[in-house]
């Protein structure tokens, strides 16, 4: 640390023994000094080196009144010191050289009688842009720190930013000594100042070059530093084509030579026929590239990505996933492979191929989604000599998606949302009889009375028999379907998002069949739409019967007369919308309707609530979801559906508790179907309860860490009786029960403890595992058990001193189903030994690990009333390779990759039979 | 005695005074700040809303950020700087002495960075599992409930678990999981694990394109049968 010396002392001091001494300073002073840059000065002391008991330089700003010193080494030949870089500014520099000699003698340059009233001048010149490095990041200049803006920087136009200084290491800083100027403007009266820190906001930057420049002296009046520095805005321009770019590569190939089971043979062994597993080695072989990119400018982020595989079928869905998102502050913009989310009752989790558009301003935003969710596959055919049918089987329509959802709020603490989800099968996609299939393409040949026939598909007829007959064609596979889905949903965010509320509540149309398109007018009264079928002019019979003509009237109100022909609603006018035909869901039960449970009528119906707490150490989280009966989402296969509807309840709670030493998680979860049943006696809902409860307990330091969780689950239909039915067989009448109760009662849990121990050398982990599960069936007079499952498991994990790492695994592993005497009975046992190895070398550029398992797996089941066991056992042996290269700078990209190969075996040993699967895997990694 | 007794209250008070001149000496400086983020000052009961670009930051002062929310801090000491990602909560504690800061980032839960210069002082992070104390290094560090990921991105960094009183060393290009069960794991980082520098990419990708495979070997015992059942999952 610099220190601020009496000038009278010193002063006096040099005065008084500048001349005791026999030698003398010989140093050429420096021509000019770089503000801001340090300044090394050397000199010659003439007398003999080993009299000097130190020396110092004493320097200041020109014009000041103190001096503050550096110390000079002492070389063989040359004394030298640094005056630091904060304090050199302009006009220039003043300094003294002192040697104080072992005799008391000191001697100083300029040789003066009062060299410290007529010091050495170094005039100081104007650093330029050169002089201040970019990559200086917290650029010292000795003491002053620039935090922000680094030094040529560039910045961003309209990008928000701050000057700021740390004085922090500044002694005796003068407040109203420091000036502050920016582009040359004496901004200081604008600026924050303490005597730690100086912060300056500046006004809307222009784009271009802008000067900082600071000077900041003590309360001495000494000038500790002034420094200025200069950063860039880029125009708006620059800003537009300003990018920056990084990305990874990986390609990795899988090679499989695996056996395949096929028929078993009958093989004669120790005279017994027995049946025995025959298998046939096959190799399969995948290759994966996976490529993404990212390019980011200014206003908007660009990625590109592909994933590719050999994979790859054009009679499959799609295997391969590519696409590109742009990204801007307020828009989001994807085409190509998406799993867009909008609401989790209606698209949510399913793969759209094709544009995605969400629009985010303050108060409005827009989420569009279009594309294609499945492409057309033409699947195969089959002829069935019965019916002399081709049957169509195993195609896929192709399935388009129109997605919507405007919301208002910016949804930190307040959305309001409206969706809209529209998919439906093309059915022109998968043509009954394509033009490019014919008998070539599948022919079916079989053997007659009078020989063999060939039957081609296109064909129109074929002789059997000697008569000739016609061919029907047929499609037998999936039906094209048609879906619509509307509703809203709302999020609520209160006290510092500690209480949240959302809600979705949404509708569904299904059509599960529009082969046939839509129907007609006429259709409409007689096609047993709610069931009327009358040519009567209404739908509906009984206390549901509406006019045709009210139908009419009502579209006409609602301003939609683009569904009407001649003033009269025909749903071909809405086939372009939804098509309506016999298949459609009806989105109203009847029945509830009738009786006036409206609620339980809408059978289309599906609502989900949402409460999140978040309050003294508990986070709460309740949730009840509703799902009608004839609910679909065609967008969102992650929603639980029941063909006869549910709704439940899920409220878990997890707790920290003793500073953290403990975690407690509490849940309970009902789930009821069956929501449109009217008579629980005659009509009753299936019920679920599960209860789980989980423990986590970390004592501390050196004992164990103890995990366990239970969970108690009941099921019950709620039927209580048998029934029975009447069948005559003969002269015999035959009374069959029908027994539909199901009431059973599961209880699992787990236990885990992990402690670490050193023994020697080794730093050891050891865990020990237990899961147990049990279901009982409780239905009077069928008690017994259902499920029994029991697994334990020990691990060991040891790092050597050496970069080794070791793992054993020992797990036990047994279920059993239903009692002994029961002849579903079985029991299955499964042992697991396991050891593995780790080793790094080359500072873990080279990692090499290896494991050997060796499995058994028991089963014992009732063959023919007698209990039969079986024994298998499987070995597996793995070995992996990983090196990772060394970085390489192409331009401004620094290329890392990695090489990881794989090699395992699995071999199989029964009781007649053995074979080994083989997989060899090499994959690249690089980034850049 | 009456007059010690005076001397060693006058001390007492002295020192008070001066520790709590020392308290609130600025430690840092907030330079950057956008989305929803909250500042609570030492002597504040509750949070303000939006943490100003230019704030000083005191001892025991707080930040936190919403989902959107990031804020970097300056340390005035040593320009060591401090990002702070979204959904974050941490208090900066700072015992400050000439010429140095030793700094203490008490995170309760979130994700930060570091980028450590050199230090005349200590600088650690510490959560409810884990303390990592580092010289001169650049890492992330993700908290929650769960546990700790410590990516060492430059440097090497000592990851002590407070649960066992394990420590580890993490080096540049690894990362470290400590767990609340007292265990540290330590292995090469993958890239798809750094999270994204809110500074370098303001708005982070929220959907991954890297597809991943599952493979479930199924085996039929009455038929003797395999199958497979793969299940590719993008992250």
């Amino acid at each position: 640390m610099k220190r601020l010396l009496a000038i009278l002392l010193v002063g006096v001091g040099i005065n008084g023994f500048a001349l005791q001494s026999d030698g003398e300073l010989i140093h050429i002073a420096p021509r000019e000094a770089v503000e801001g840059n340090t300044l090394t000065l050397d000199a010659i002391y003439t007398g003999d080196l080993d009299d000097i008991q130190s020396a110092k330089v004493l320097y200041r700003l020109a014009g000041q009144v103190g001096y503050l010193e550096a110390e000079m080494s002492i070389g063989d030949v040359k004394l030298s010191g640094d005056l630091p870089g904060e304090i050199i500014g302009a006009p220039g520099i003043e300094y003294v050289i002192v040697v104080s000699l072992k005799d008391g003698g000191l001697v100083a340059f300029p040789i003066s009688s009062d060299p410290l009233s007529d010091p050495q001048f170094v005039a100081v010149s104007e650093p330029s842009l050169g002089d201040v490095a970019v990559g200086d990041v917290g650029d010292n200049f000795g003491e002053l720190i620039i935090l922000t803006p680094d030094p040529g920087t560039i910045m961003s136009f309209g990008d928000p930013m701050i000057v700021a200084v740390s004085l922090f290491n500044l002694d005796n800083v003068d407040i109203n000594s420091v000036r502050v100027t920016f582009d040359n403007a004496d901004v200081t009266a604008y600026s924050l100042i303490t005597t730690d820190l100086i912060t300056y906001k500046p006004d809307a930057l222009s784009a271009g070059k802008h000067t900082i420049f600071i000077e900041v002296s003590n309360i001495y009046g000494v000038r500790l530093s002034s420094t200025s520095w200069s950063f860039d805005v880029q125009s708006q321009a620059q800003q537009i084509f300003d990018m920056s770019w990084n990305g990874n590569l990986n390609v990795s190939n899988r090679a499989d030579l695996i056996n395949i089971s096929s028929a078993n043979v009958d093989t004669v062994i120790a005279g017994d026929t027995v049946s025995v597993a025959n298998y046939t080695p096959a190799s399969q072989s995948v290759t994966r590239v996976d490529f993404s990119t990212n390019v980011n400018f200014d206003w908007a982020k660009v990625k590109l990505f592909a994933n590719i595989t050999s994979k790859e079928d054009p009679g499959l869905q799609p295997q391969n996933r590519f696409g590109i998102k742009v990204r801007t502050s307020w828009l989001k913009y994807a085409y190509g492979d998406e799993t867009p989310m909008m609401n989790r009752l209606a698209l949510w989790g399913k793969r759209v191929r094709g544009h995605n558009i969400d629009a985010r301003f303050k108060y409005f935003n827009l989420h569009v989604v279009s594309g294609q969710t499945s492409r057309a596959i033409t699947g195969t055919a089959s002829f069935d000599t019965t019916g002399s049918e081709w049957k169509r089987s195993g195609y896929s329509f192709e399935r388009g998606l129109f997605a919507i959802r405007p919301s208002f709020g910016s949804g930190k603490n307040f959305q309001l949302g409206m969706f809209y989800v529209h998919t439906r099968d093309s059915i022109n996609t998968v043509p009954l009889r394509p033009d490019d299939w014919d008998a070539n393409t599948f022919s079916e040949e079989f053997i007659t009375d009078n020989g063999t026939v060939v039957v081609g598909f296109g064909d129109d007829t074929y002789t059997l028999n000697g008569e000739s007959r016609d061919i029907q064609y047929f499609m037998s596979g999936n039906n094209p379907e048609d879906n619509i889905v509307v509703g809203s949903d709302i999020k609520l965010a209160l006290d510092d998002h500690r209480f949240v509320l959302e809600g979705s509540a949404a509708f569904s149309l299904y059509n599960r069949n529009i082969i046939d398109g839509a129907l007609t007018r006429a259709d409409l009264d007689t096609y047993g739409l709610l069931s009327d079928s009358t040519a009567d002019d209404t739908i509906g019979t009984g206390s549901i019967d509406l006019p045709l003509a009210t139908l009419d009237e009502a579209v006409s109100g609602l301003g939609l007369s683009f569904l009407l022909t001649d003033g009269k609603f025909d749903p071909q006018n809405l086939a372009e919308y939804f098509i309506i035909n016999e298949n459609l869901t009806l989105p109203i039960d009847l029945d509830n309707l009738d009786k006036g449970n409206t609620f339980k009528s809408l059978t289309t119906l599906a609502l989900h609530f949402a409460a999140k707490m978040n309050y003294y150490g508990n986070f709460i989280h309740v949730d009840y979801h509703h799902v009608g009966p004839g609910y679909k989402a065609l967008g969102s296969p992650v929603l639980r559906l029941d063909g006869k509807g549910w709704n439940g309840w899920k409220i878990t709670d997890k707790v920290r508790m003793l500073n953290n030493m403990l975690y407690l998680n509490l849940g309970w979860e009902l789930y009821k179907n069956n929501t449109i049943s009217q008579d629980l006696e005659k009509d009753p809902r299936l019920a679920q309860n599960a209860f789980s409860g989980g423990i986590t307990l970390n004592p501390g330091s050196g004992l164990p860490t103890v995990t366990t969780n239970m969970k108690y689950f009941t099921r019950n239909n709620n039927v209580n009786d048998t029934t029975h039915t009447t069948q005559y067989v003969g002269d015999d009448t035959l009374l069959i029960i029908i027994d539909e109760r199901e009431q059973n009662e599961s209880l699992s849990s787990n236990v885990n403890i992990t402690y670490m121990m050193k023994t020697g050398p080794l730093d050891n982990t050891v865990s020990f595992n237990m899961m147990r599960s049990n279901m009982d069936n409780i239905v009077i007079g069928r008690e017994g058990l259902l499920r029994t499952s029991n697994l334990y498991g020990l691990n060991l994990k040891s790092d050597w001193m050496i970069p080794l790492t070791t793992t054993l695994s020992i797990r036990n592993n047994r279920n059993q189903l239903y009692e002994t005497t029961d002849p579903n009975h079985q029991t299955n046992t499964f042992n697991t030994y396991r050891l593995g190895a780790g080793y790094r070398l080359f500072g873990g550029d080279l990692v090499l690990r290896s494991s050997l398992q060796y499995m058994t797996f028991e089963s014992e089941k009732y063959v023919e009333e007698e209990l039969v066991s079986s024994l298998k056992t499987q070995t597996n042996i793995q070995a992996n390779a990983q090196y990772t290269f060394m970085p390489i700078t192409i331009g401004s990209s620094t290329v890392k990759s990695r090489v990881i190969g794989s090699y395992e075996q699995r071999k199989y040993v029964s009781d007649y039979t053995d074979y080994s699967d083989n997989t060899i895997s090499a994959r690249l990694e690089m980034t850049f | 005695m009456k007059t010690i007794s005076k001397v060693s209250l006058i001390t007492i008070l002295l020192a008070l005074v001066s520790m709590t001149a020392v308290a609130q000496e600025p430690i840092g400086v907030i330079a950057k700040s956008s989305g929803t983020t909250f500042h609570k000052k030492f002597n504040a009961d509750e949070y303000s809303p939006n943490a100003i670009m230019g704030t000083q930051l005191k001892n025991n002062d707080w930040i936190k950020t919403g989902d959107d929310g990031f804020v970097a801090i300056f340390f005035l000491d040593d320009k060591s700087q401090l990002k702070v990602k979204g959904n974050s909560e941490m208090e900066i504690l700072a015992a400050v002495e000439r010429g140095k800061i030793s700094k203490t980032i008490s995170l309760d839960y979130g994700t930060v960075k570091a980028t450590v210069n050199k230090q005349k002082g200590e600088f650690r992070i510490a959560t409810p599992t884990s303390v990592a104390s580092v010289k001169g290094t650049e890492w992330w560090v993700e908290s929650d409930e769960n546990g700790d990921i410590f990516i060492v991105v430059e440097g090497v960094v000592e990851v002590e678990n407070l649960v066992s009183g394990t420590v580890q060393n993490v080096g540049q290009d690894e990362t470290a999981t400590s767990n609340p069960d007292g265990s540290v794991e330590v292995e090469e980082t993958s890239d798809e694990d750094i999270p994204d520098d809110p500074d370098d990419d303001e708005e982070d990708e929220e959907t991954g394109s890297t597809i991943h495979e599952l493979r479930i070997r199924m085996v039929n015992e009455e038929t003797n049968s395999e199958k497979f059942i793969i299940i590719e999952y993008a992250e």
